[in-house]
C-alpha cells in the first residue's frame, strides 16, 4: 500500500507509575504506539500492572499513584471495564444510560435522536430486536448482555481508541467467544485503535495483531503476536507459554490408557 | 472398574415452598439446579465435570459432599447411600478444595491451627505426633515447613490453595473434589497446582474430581469427563473421545468457542 | 485478578504476598489514635480504681455553710451546692459511670451477638421471627422508647441495664447476623462442615473471631453513646440518684447554680466528653487499621 501513515492516535513513552506515599515504583518504563486500525494486547499476571498502566492513559488510576512519563492520546477514547454486573447503574434502564452517554458527546441533540442513537448502538453491537431491550434494566440482563451495552456505551462516544481492561475475564466461554468477535469486527468497521489488557495469552492472540508482555511492572517483550508466541525472546514470556495447557497438551506424547496411577 | 462414587438420578431443586414457608423466610423463585444427573466415578480415576455459570456443576458436588438436599435420586459411596447427615468416617472419605483462595482459609488461624486441627478432632494421629504430621502434609504440597506459623493475610493465592489441598489431605480422603481450585490464579501458578494435583493421585491413590469451565484443564488432568448444562449432563465419556469426537452440539460448540493459541492471522 | 471476580472488587493493588499496597488512610496514624484512646480510658479505669485514695475528702460529706465554695488549697475545684468537696466527687463518679457504661454496652452486646450468630446461621423462622421484632423495636426512636422504659421500672442501675439491653441488642443482632451469613458460604466454614465439625466449634473457632471486627468497631461507638446517655439519663432524674457522686446527676444538681458557680456544670461535662473522646479515638484507631484491604 503506498498511503501515508496516519499519525499514531495513542503513543506511550516512559510511561512511570510511582506510589506518591514512599515512591514505590509499580510500573516503570513502559513505551508503546499504536496506530488507527491496529490492535495491541498486553498480557501479564496478577501485579504486573498492566491494568494500572491502561487506566493510567486515560488518568484514571488509582489517586494513591502518580503519573510520570508522555502519554499522547486522542481525546475520543473509551474504555471497556472487567466486571458488568458492577458497571451498569441499577437504577437507570440501559437505553436511557447508552442514549445519555451518546447525547453527552452530541451536543445540540434531542432525546429522541439519542434515544435512536442508542437503539442503533444496540444493534451494532449484536443485540436482538434493540426497541425492547433499550427498556430493559441491568438486573434483567445477563453478563454478556450487560458488556454489549458497556461497549455499545463506549461506542456512544465515536472513539478513535478503544481501551479495553479484561472484558471478558468474567464471562462463560460461550459469549466470550462472542464478544470477541464483536470487538474485532468493530475495530475492522469503525479503524479504531485497540489496546487489550487480559491475563490470558489465548485470549489476546485471537482478537490482537500485536502483543506486549508485562512482569513486574516492566515490559518483557513485544511484538506481533505470531513472532511472539512461536518464536519469544525473553525467558518469561516462555514461562507463560510452558505453562499454557494448550501447549502442554500438544508437546504431550499420545495419552496411555489410565490404569488408576497418574 | 469399582465405582467409587455413584449419583443416581439426582435431582436438586431450590426455593420451591409454599406460602406458609414463604412467610418464615423461605425463598420463592423454583430453580431446579440439578436435573436428573446419573455418573459414576471409578476409583483412582480423574473426572472432570464442565459447565458454564448455572450449569449446576458445583451444586451437583457440593451434594455429594452433603451441602445440599436432594430432592430426588441417590448418592451412593462405595456402594451405600450418603444423606446430609453422614457419620464422621463417611465425612473424611470426600473432602473438596473450593475456587477462592481469598475465602478458603480461617483468616483468624495460622496455618498449624487449621492443619492440626483437623488431625485432632477426628484423632488421625496420636497428639504427641499431630505436628509431625501437619509437617509432612506441607512437603506433600511443596510448601515450606514454616509457613505453617503463618496467617493467611500474608500468603499468595497459590500459597493459600496449596494449604487448601494440605487440608483436604490431611483426612486422608479418597475422593477430592476440586471446584474450580484453579481459576483464581495465576497460569504460571496455576499450572502448578494442576501438576501438583497431578502428582497426588500418584502419591495417594486419591480419585480426583475437577470441577471447571476449562476444556483444556479437563484434557490435562482427567481421564473422563462430562458436560452439564442446564443441570443435565449432555455428554458423557472418556476425555480423548469427547475431545476428539463430541457428540452433543453443546460440546462442539465449548470446544470450538475456546480461544485458541494462535495468531490473529492464523500463522501458528 | 486472573479469572475471578467479586462484585465491588475496586482495582486492588497487591504485590507478590498479596499484601494491599494502598490503603485508604495511614495505618500509622490509626495505630497512634487507637493508642491515645486507650491511655485516656486507662486513665480513667485508673482513677475509678483508685479514687479512694486519690480522693482528698469524702464524696458524700456535706458542709452546707462552706458550699459553692471556690477553689482553694483544700478543695482544689471548690465545692458544690451542699458543701461537698468537688473533686472528690469528679473522682469517685468514675467508679460509677465506668463500670455501668461499660455494663450496659456489653450486656446488649452479648444477647445480641448470640441472636445474631442463631439468627444468621441457623436462618429458618427463629431468624424471621427476630427480624420482625427487631423491625418493631427499630421504629421506636431509641431514647424515648428507654425513658419510657426506664421511666417505668423505676430509678437505679437496673432500670438502665434492662433498658439498655432491651433497645441495644438489635444493632448487634443485626450486625452480627450479617457478618455471619457472610461468612457462612466461605470456603473455611464449609471445609469445617464437610470435616464433620460440630455447630459449636464451627460457631465459636471459625465463625465468631471473624466476626469480632466488625462488633468491635461498633462496640466503642455504642460505649461513647453509653457514657453520654447515661449522663443524660441521671440528668433528667431517671437512672442514678443523688446523693451518689455521679456525673449526669452531678450536672442536673449544679444546673440552679449556673449563675453562681457555672464551674460545677461544666466540670462534669468536660470529664464525660473526655471519655467518650477516648473510647471514640479507639474506635477511629481500629477503623483505620481494618479499612483498606
Amino acid at each position: 500500500m503506498e498511503s501515508a501513515r496516519p499519525p499514531a492516535v495513542l503513543s506511550v513513552e516512559n510511561l512511570v507509575l510511582k506510589r506518591k506515599r514512599d515512591g514505590k515504583v509499580l510500573v516503570e518504563d513502559l513505551s508503546f504506539a499504536l496506530d488507527a486500525g491496529h490492535t495491541l494486547g498486553i498480557v501479564g499476571e496478577s501485579g504486573s500492572g498492566k491494568s494500572i498502566s491502561l487506566r493510567s492513559i486515560v488518568g484514571i488510576q488509582p489517586s494513591v499513584l502518580g503519573r510520570e512519563g508522555n502519554v499522547a492520546c486522542t481525546p475520543r477514547t473509551a474504555m471497556v471495564f472487567q466486571e458488568p454486573a458492577t458497571a451498569l447503574n441499577p437504577t437507570m434502564r440501559v437505553g436511557a444510560f447508552v442514549a445519555r452517554t451518546w447525547r453527552m458527546h452530541h451536543p445540540r441533540t434531542t432525546r429522541a435522536e439519542a434515544r435512536a442513537a442508542a437503539v442503533s448502538l444496540f444493534d451494532q453491537v449484536g443485540i436482538i430486536d434493540p426497541e425492547r431491550r433499550v427498556r430493559a434494566w441491568p438486573h434483567e440482563l445477563s453478563g454478556g448482555m450487560k458488556q454489549r451495552i458497556m461497549i455499545a456505551a463506549a461506542l456512544a462516544t465515536d472513539p478513535e481508541v478503544l481501551l479495553c481492561d479484561e472484558p471478558t475475564t468474567a464471562l462463560d466461554v460461550r459469549v466470550q467467544a462472542q464478544i470477541l468477535n464483536l470487538l474485532r469486527r468493530l475495530v475492522a468497521e469503525r479503524n479504531m485503535a485497540m489496546v487489550f489488557v487480559s491475563h490470558d495469552l489465548a485470549v489476546v492472540s485471537v482478537v490482537c495483531e500485536q502483543v506486549l508482555v508485562m512482569r513486574n511492572g516492566r515490559m518483557v517483550e513485544s511484538g506481533p503476536v505470531g513472532q511472539v508466541l512461536n518464536n519469544p525472546s525473553a525467558g518469561y514470556t516462555r514461562e507463560l507459554l510452558a505453562a499454557n495447557l494448550t501447549r502442554r497438551l500438544e508437546i504431550r506424547e499420545p495419552r496411555q490408557q489410565k490404569d488408576g496411577v497418574g | 472398574m469399582t465405582a467409587l462414587l455413584e449419583i443416581d438420578h439426582l435431582t436438586v431443586r431450590f426455593g420451591h415452598h409454599g406460602l406458609g414457608a414463604r412467610l418464615l423466610g423461605r425463598a420463592a423463585n423454583p430453580v431446579v439446579a440439578v436435573d436428573d444427573v446419573s455418573l459414576s466415578v471409578p476409583l483412582g480415576s480423574a473426572l472432570g465435570v464442565v459447565g458454564e455459570s448455572g450449569s449446576g456443576k458445583s451444586t451437583l458436588m457440593r451434594t455429594v459432599l452433603g451441602l445440599h438436599q436432594p430432592d430426588s435420586g441417590e448418592v451412593r459411596y462405595r456402594g451405600e447411600r450418603l444423606g446430609v447427615s453422614r457419620t464422621l468416617a463417611t465425612r473424611r472419605a470426600i473432602q473438596m478444595v473450593f475456587q477462592d483462595p481469598g475465602t478458603t482459609l480461617n483468616p483468624a488461624m495460622s496455618v498449624e491451627q487449621t492443619l492440626s486441627e483437623l488431625l485432632r478432632v477426628h484423632r488421625i494421629v496420636k497428639p504427641e505426633d499431630v505436628d509431625g504430621r501437619v509437617g509432612q502434609l506441607l512437603e506433600l504440597v511443596h510448601l515450606p515447613d514454616d509457613i505453617r506459623h503463618s496467617r493467611p493475610s500474608i500468603m499468595s493465592g497459590g500459597q493459600k490453595q496449596r494449604v487448601a489441598i494440605a487440608r483436604a489431605l490431611a483426612l486422608e480422603p479418597e475422593l477430592i473434589v476440586a471446584d474450580e481450585a484453579t481459576s483464581a490464579l495465576d497460569v504460571v501458578v496455576q499450572s502448578n497446582i494442576l501438576d501438583l494435583l497431578n502428582e497426588l493421585r500418584c502419591t495417594t491413590q486419591v480419585t480426583l474430581v475437577c470441577i471447571t469451565h476449562d476444556l483444556d484443564l479437563v484434557r490435562y488432568l482427567c481421564d473422563a469427563a462430562v458436560v452439564m448444562r442446564h443441570g443435565r449432563v449432555v455428554e458423557s465419556g472418556s476425555v480423548d473421545q469427547m475431545f476428539d469426537s463430541p457428540h452433543d452440539p453443546y460440546t462442539r460448540e465449548l470446544i470450538d468457542s475456546a480461544p485458541k493459541l494462535g495468531a490473529v492471522d492464523g500463522t501458528c | 485478578m486472573t479469572g475471578y471476580s467479586k462484585p465491588g472488587d475496586a482495582l486492588q493493588l497487591r504485590d507478590g504476598r498479596g499484601m494491599a499496597l494502598a490503603r485508604a488512610r495511614s495505618g500509622r496514624s490509626g495505630r497512634l489514635k487507637a493508642r491515645i484512646g486507650v491511655g485516656i480510658v486507662l486513665a480513667y479505669v485508673v482513677v475509678a480504681i483508685t479514687a479512694p485514695w486519690l480522693a482528698p475528702h469524702d464524696p458524700l460529706k456535706q458542709d452546707v455553710l462552706n458550699a459553692l465554695q471556690g477553689s482553694s488549697r483544700a478543695h482544689l475545684l471548690g465545692t458544690d451546692e451542699l458543701g461537698r468537696d468537688e473533686l472528690s466527687r469528679l473522682l469517685y463518679g468514675a467508679r460509677i459511670d465506668l463500670p455501668v457504661a461499660a455494663l450496659v454496652t456489653f450486656l446488649p452486646c452479648l444477647i445480641g451477638t448470640a441472636i445474631g450468630v442463631v439468627c444468621g446461621y441457623v436462618g429458618g423462622w427463629f431468624d424471621a421471627l427476630i427480624g420482625r421484632i427487631s423491625d418493631l423495636l427499630q421504629a421506636f426512636p431509641t431514647y424515648i422508647l428507654m425513658i419510657v422504659l426506664v421511666f417505668s421500672l423505676g430509678p437505679g442501675v437496673r432500670s438502665l441495664l434492662i433498658a439498655f439491653t432491651l433497645v441495644g441488642w438489635v444493632v448487634y443482632a443485626r450486625l452480627v447476623r450479617v457478618e455471619v451469613l457472610r461468612i457462612r458460604d466461605s470456603g473455611y466454614v464449609t471445609a469445617a462442615v464437610t470435616a464433620g465439625f460440630r455447630a459449636p466449634r464451627i460457631i465459636f473457632r471459625h465463625v465468631l473471631p471473624n466476626t469480632i471486627r466488625q462488633t468491635l468497631l461498633y462496640l466503642t461507638s455504642d460505649l461513647v453513646f453509653a457514657v453520654t446517655a447515661l449522663a443524660a439519663f441521671s440528668f433528667l432524674g431517671f437512672g442514678i440518684q443523688q446523693p451518689t457522686a455521679e456525673w449526669g446527676s452531678m450536672t442536673a444538681a449544679a444546673q440552679p447554680y449556673l449563675g453562681v458557680k457555672a464551674s460545677l456544670t461544666v466540670w462534669p461535662g468536660i470529664v464525660i466528653t473526655v471519655l467518650a473522646f477516648g473510647f471514640a479515638l479507639i474506635g477511629d484507631g481500629l477503623q483505620n487499621r481494618k479499612g483498606g484491604r
